[in-house]
């Protein structure tokens, strides 16, 4: 679970840098808090900086995919939340949100794997649906491939790989076709833990949808909420 | 992980006690260290694997400013705290989060420092929040001086003089710290990094060894201090009167949702906990020696209760509790209680539940325990989690399964009125200050909209409601597609139906709710004593008191 307690350096970005480094607990953190002020439900939060700090720890862009869904989402993620109809998946403000279709195909992971085909629409950043099927490859022992716009992707219980890991990247928005793979990847990525290094306006765009998530301070907050207003020297 | 792969004990599961009566916040909130918390953990690894230590810098002026490393070396890896030592005026000196200024700040180096890397952390660690660490740190901590004591004894030291034993044992410490980061806080390494060394892959054990290794600077920068005032005349602390002194800690409620928001983090402690319970609840007769072990350390918790003070009217009554139970407890073992067999150690329990409070009752399983290191040692093993495993939410679970679940572990909170005021009345949120969690007034303060989700038993029954409308076999799936603001709450039903110890049973939101009962029950896991609130949601402790030091434990390094 992300922990509230993570502070995050917004406006302590050093002012020198263009690019500094955070954690992966940061980006988890940070990510649950952007996805929250930007309209999401708690459990699509949390699913957001998870997503976000899974794929920083494989080295893929995925604090940068998730602040330009944040953006393009514009404050109202139900209009981009996944509904289904015989197999095909799509959002009636058009485009599908990818933390939101990616949970939903994750909850339905099992049947999946079965043989269940998906067949989605116009999905945002599918960069950021790695996650969760990947975490379903994992936990299931099996293995998913999405085929979308220029691009393919084999998750399996050893990792992902990808035929245009770039072309992933900046992909925008496409038509997405996933299906159960019993193939063994090849060429999977690996993860690490090293601080991720981010460009500081794009830590600083999550950090203002994280910002929506916090309560001024009056005085008596001040005094009350933390319980102390006693003298601590002794 | 689990404990299952490591019990070789079947016929504990007997003896086991049921989350719903072990999970309640009046239990929670009157736990003592064991000996399976962290730092009990810590030391005896350090001593069994014949750790090395050397301080290798001790650049401090006589103001008491500048910078000081402590290294400790293990059987593979090497690790040092560097701390800096400030001068910090008197009106500066808060133990709130808010503060930014202190006496000393501390981070912990994951080998050895470079000259650079020390001119890199001394232009960050001393501003603590408003700085930035690497993931070549594992900790970032700051501390404070106990003005009184700390001057008391410079002065004594100074003078050639031991100081005075009472003030020693009434204050506990001459430091405390005020915030201990870890895991990837302020660009400090991920947990991942440190999660598969041995040595560090419990839970807390960098922070620990931080805390443990701050604790030696605090008693050398006293008798620093006191050689430059006293010069020849000056006299070093007498060892035992060291020992006494451990690292005070101020803890506020930033600290508070840490246990919810790691369910099977906080499983994995309850469930060794209880698990080390059963165990020796489970065997058949008590040795001599083990007998006589319990004896001496029911002497010791008797002590340790005799010094343990506090202003406040909870705890104070708590205090006088526990010194009754343990005098009753005292008693009963002169008579005939051990000595009946078999399981007279589980006949000793089940006596302890009849006639002690809460807080004797968990004064108990502390003391029970201390004679059984062969039989529950090896359950601090397993209170680590891989939180992420638990993480995915199984969407084929049916109506019908997650309502039992909900039942099991929520029926507390199922027919609970949260109209009424006195159930809803909090908030927890996160501040804009300080970006800390804070506890608000729903009904008289503004900020209910932003509240975290730690309201679980209100989010449980709300739940449970919108699922009555859906048929029994309908799939979780199709549901959290209709209702995705539910999805926090399925995901730590399920996580609580796989993990029975993940959840508190009790109201989160309520006008009654006491946060320092979530504080003690986290800091006694780390092995804090004497804890003593200064209000319902801020409390002092102390860290390490009695422990030895580095210099003692272990060997020297070269």
């Amino acid at each position: 679970m992300s922990d509230p307690t993570i502070q995050s350096p917004l406006g302590q970005v050093p002012p020198e840098s263009v690019n500094f480094a955070v954690s992966l607990a940061e980006i988890d953190a940070m990510g649950m808090k952007a996805a929250r002020g930007a309209g999401y439900s708690w459990g699509l939060a949390q699913e957001a900086g998870r997503a976000a700090r899974w794929l920083a720890a494989y080295r893929l862009s995925g604090p940068e995919a998730l602040s330009a869904l944040l953006a393009a989402v514009q404050d109202d993620p139900s209009a981009h939340a996944p509904k289904r109809e015989a197999g095909r998946w799509f959002a009636t403000g058009g485009t599908l949100c990818p933390i939101a279709l990616g949970a939903s195909l994750s909850d339905r992971a099992k049947a999946i794997a079965a043989g269940e085909d998906v067949r989605a629409h116009a999905v945002l950043y599918p960069l950021l649906l790695l996650p969760f099927f990947s975490r379903a490859a994992r936990d299931l022992h099996c293995g998913f491939r999405l085929e979308g716009d220029g691009f393919g992707l084999l998750a399996t219980f050893e990792g992902p790989s990808c035929s245009d890991w770039q072309r992933l990247g900046d992909c925008r928005q496409s038509d997405l076709t996933l299906t159960s793979a019993s193939a063994r990847a090849e060429d999977v990525r690996q993860h690490g833990w090293r601080g991720y290094p981010i460009a500081a306006a794009v830590w600083q765009d999550l950090g203002h949808w994280a910002h929506r998530t916090y309560v001024p301070a009056s005085e008596a907050s001040r005094l009350a909420g933390a319980g102390a207003g006693r003298s601590d020297n002794d | 992980m689990s404990c299952d792969a490591l019990n070789p004990h079947p016929e504990a599961r007997h003896f086991r006690r049921k989350p719903e009566e072990v999970m309640r916040l009046a239990r929670l909130g009157s736990f003592h260290p064991t000996r399976i918390s962290f730092m009990q953990t810590l030391l005896r690894r350090l001593k069994r694997e014949g750790w090395r230590f050397a301080r290798d810098l001790w650049q401090i002026d006589d103001k008491g400013v500048g910078r000081a490393t402590y290294r400790v070396v293990g059987p593979e890896r090497t690790y040092t705290l560097v701390a800096f030592a400030h001068d910090l005026p008197d009106e500066q000196r808060s133990d709130r989060v808010i503060a930014t200024a202190w006496d000393a700040t501390f981070t912990l180096f994951d080998g050895i420092p470079s000259a650079a890397d020390l001119d890199r952390l001394e232009a960050n660690v001393p501003k603590q929040e408003a700085g930035r660490v690497s993931d070549s740190e594992l900790t970032l901590s700051r501390a404070n001086r106990s003005v009184r004591l700390f001057a008391h004894v410079v002065e004594r030291l100074a003078a050639g003089r031991q100081p005075d034993r009472a003030q020693l044992e009434a204050v506990g410490y001459l430091m405390r710290t005020t915030a201990v980061y870890g895991s990837g806080k302020f660009g400090a390494a991920d947990r991942r990094k440190i999660a598969e060394r041995p040595e560090l892959s419990g839970p807390f054990q960098a922070e620990m060894l931080s805390v443990w290794l701050t604790r030696a600077f605090t008693l050398d920068l006293v008798e620093h201090l006191a050689r430059v005032r006293g010069g020849d005349a000056a006299v070093a602390m007498d060892p035992e009167l060291r020992r006494l002194l451990g690292v005070g800690n101020s803890t506020g409620l930033g600290m508070a949702p840490f246990l919810m928001n790691h369910p099977v983090l906080l499983n994995n402690w309850m469930l060794a906990r209880e698990e080390a319970l059963a165990r020796v609840r489970a065997q058949a007769s008590a040795s001599a020696s083990e007998v006589e072990a319990f004896r001496q350390a029911l002497l010791a918790a008797q002590k340790n209760a005799a010094t343990w003070s506090s202003e406040h009217p909870i705890q104070q009554s708590k205090l006088a509790a526990l010194r009754s139970d343990l005098a009753i407890l005292a008693a009963e073992l002169d008579g005939e209680l051990l000595k009946e067999e078999p399981y007279p150690w589980n006949r000793l329990w089940l006596w302890g539940e009849r006639t002690l409070s809460l807080e004797g009752q968990e004064a108990l399983v502390s003391l029970l325990l201390e004679p059984q290191g062969d039989l529950v040692d090896e359950l601090s093993q397993c209170m680590d989690a891989d939180e992420d495993a638990a993480f995915r939410i199984d969407g084929s679970m049916t109506v019908v399964e997650l309502q039992a679940i909900l039942g099991r572990v929520f029926d507390w909170a199922m027919d609970m009125d949260f109209s009424w005021e006195g159930n809803d009345a909090r908030f927890w949120y996160v501040s804009e200050e300080k970006l800390e969690p804070r506890l608000g007034e729903r009904h008289s303060e503004a900020g209910a909209d932003l509240e975290q989700p730690l309201s679980t038993g209100r989010d449980a029954q709300r739940l449970s409601r919108d699922l009555q409308a859906w048929s029994d076999d309908a799939s979780i799936a199709d549901f959290l597609l209709s209702h995705p603001e539910h999805r926090h709450t399925v995901r730590r039903s399920q996580i609580a139906a796989a993990y029975p110890f993940s959840e508190v049973r009790d109201n989160l939101i309520s006008a009654d709710l006491l946060p320092i009962d979530l504080l003690r029950c986290k800091l006694s896991f780390f092995g804090a004593t004497r804890f003593d609130p200064r209000s319902d949601r801020w409390v002092r402790i102390c860290m390490y008191p009695g422990a030895p030091f580095p210099h003692e434990l272990l060997e020297p390094a070269s």
